[in-house]
């Protein structure tokens, strides 16, 4: 048994209104699970069914071997990072207090760490300047940073990312999403990210999930969506774009350089192809 | 020119008469602002939890609101007797609206992703309220409870048709009597214990505003 499990899992609404439409799914420790689909496909409602912002109509999950309905809700949550696309600091509350949320409405009030704070900011690439401010005072970007430093306060074992980077610009999602996966490397924790993103979804995920009307389309790899579709829809929906994505980033810089330099034409490259 | 002078005159002549009106003016809107905060604030939240429980207590407060104030002392003679006491409950009917309206309002226009995230990283109802929702509302709660404020001190004055205590004292007095430099020496007082007060609470509620939201809307 994975460590999150979902069994034959349905959430409908007023009765046949199928959002989510049995889905299994199993997750391991450690893997970074990307849910990908057209807007309406469910996947917000299946990350917020894993900590009981949405009940489940029928079917069950297992967050290590224990099902959801069985934990007691508030230590469920607090045992598991939340971070969504419009961020939700405290706005009244500085940015050392934003990350400390949740040890402080813990019980146990010698949990709040001085020094967490301050290991966090860093590891999310901020100084700890930023510390005393406020969320206002803050871009977009690095708010999100907060956001994720906030998730890991507690030490979860489990993350869970609503569109986490959707808000902010280009850059600095670039930047945002090249950092949650090395703090993914560094700390092991199981995410389940969703996006609308195809690219992002690709890049970020070491298992993908591309959801249709609640339903699991398919499950796999970036090379084995992009490059083993099992449906026209698959195939449609990842495209170019999902053959970009899947582009080895060092060969094309290698690529772009050369023609910057007048060692190669594009039009040679693609008589090479050919 | 003369009237003015009158007036002072006035002030010098009978000071403790006028103090200890003063006083009790302060008093009574004191125990009125204390028992309207009260229900105001507690009723205001209940009604976050309840949308039913809103919608009555909404129509009942406006419906209150409506009858005139004068008539409202004079059922309260009838049952509650004259004095203090029916005035302050007169007070309070009259002051619960914007209390009430305002902590309602001010908790349901917190931004729900705010709100989300914080049940998602496990606040429990009462912290969410006391940690997110409050914290959020209050300036706008505040203004409610200001506007009160004011209007209590002002609506206090009329409580001594009914055999109260305060600045309205003088003020019948003058009416009675056709001594219309007692008539505005007490509406003076009503004033301007009005405007000292709105004044600390602007200041505070500016205060309040710079540190919740970083910014006087």
């Amino acid at each position: 048994m994975g460590f999150i499990e979902f069994n034959h899992v349905v959430k409908s609404y007023s009765g046949d209104v199928k959002v989510i439409d049995d889905i299994t799914l199993s997750i391991e420790r450690g893997e970074f699970v990307t849910i990908v689909g057209p807007s309406g496909c469910g996947k917000t409602t299946l990350l917020k069914m894993v900590n009981k912002l949405i009940p489940i109509s029928q079917g069950n999950i297992y967050i290590d071997g224990k099902d959801v309905i069985d934990w007691e809700t508030i230590s469920l949550r607090r045992s598991i990072g939340y971070v969504i696309q419009h961020i939700g600091l405290l706005p009244h509350l500085n940015i050392e207090d934003n990350i400390n949320y949740v040890p402080s409405i813990s019980k146990r009030k010698s949990g709040i760490d001085k020094n967490r704070a301050k290991e966090l900011i860093e590891l999310v690439g901020l100084s700890d300047d930023y510390l005393s401010r406020y969320p206002r005072q803050l871009s977009g970007g690095q708010m999100q940073r907060i956001g994720v430093a906030r998730a890991l306060t507690a030490d979860p074992e489990i993350i869970l990312m609503d569109e986490p980077f959707g808000a902010v610009d280009e850059i600095a999602r670039t930047q945002l999403q090249h950092e949650i996966k090395e703090i993914h490397k560094k700390l092991k924790k199981t995410i389940l990210f969703v996006t609308h993103d195809i690219q992002e979804a690709l890049k970020l995920g070491t298992k993908i999930v591309l959801l249709k009307n609640g339903k699991i389309e398919q499950i796999g790899t970036q090379e084995e969506l992009v490059f083993k579709p099992k449906s026209e829809y698959v195939k449609a929906f990842f495209g170019l774009k999902g053959f970009q994505a899947s582009l080895n980033e060092n060969v094309m810089h290698n690529v772009y350089n050369r023609i910057l330099l007048k060692q190669e034409t594009l039009d040679g490259i693609y008589r090479k192809l050919e | 020119m003369k009237i003015i002078t009158d007036i002072l005159n006035l002030y010098k002549e009978r000071f403790s008469f006028f103090l200890e009106l003063l006083i009790q003016h302060m008093m009574l809107t004191l125990i009125s602002v204390s028992i309207i905060t009260v229900i105001g604030l507690s009723t205001g939240i209940l009604m976050t939890r309840n949308e039913g429980f809103a919608k009555v207590v909404l129509m009942v407060t406006n419906f209150m609101y409506t009858i005139p104030s004068i008539a409202l002392f004079g059922v309260l003679v009838i049952i509650t007797g004259i004095g203090n006491k029916s005035a302050i409950i007169a007070l309070v009917i009259y002051g619960l609206l914007p209390v009430i309206r305002n902590t309602y309002v001010g908790i349901n226009e917190v931004d729900n992703q705010i709100i989300e995230s914080a049940i998602g990283m496990g606040s429990t109802n009462i912290q969410l309220l006391l940690r997110v929702q409050l914290p959020l509302a209050l300036p706008v709660i505040f203004a409610g409870f200001r506007t009160m404020v004011i209007m209590t001190i002002a609506l206090c004055a009329i409580a001594s048709f009914i055999g109260a205590g305060g600045l309205g004292v003088a003020i019948w007095r003058g009416i009675t009597t056709n001594f219309p430099e007692m008539t505005l020496a007490g509406s003076l007082l009503v004033a301007l214990l009005a405007i000292i007060t709105d004044f600390i609470l602007e200041i505070v509620e500016k205060h309040m505003k710079k540190r919740i939201w970083g910014s006087v809307k």
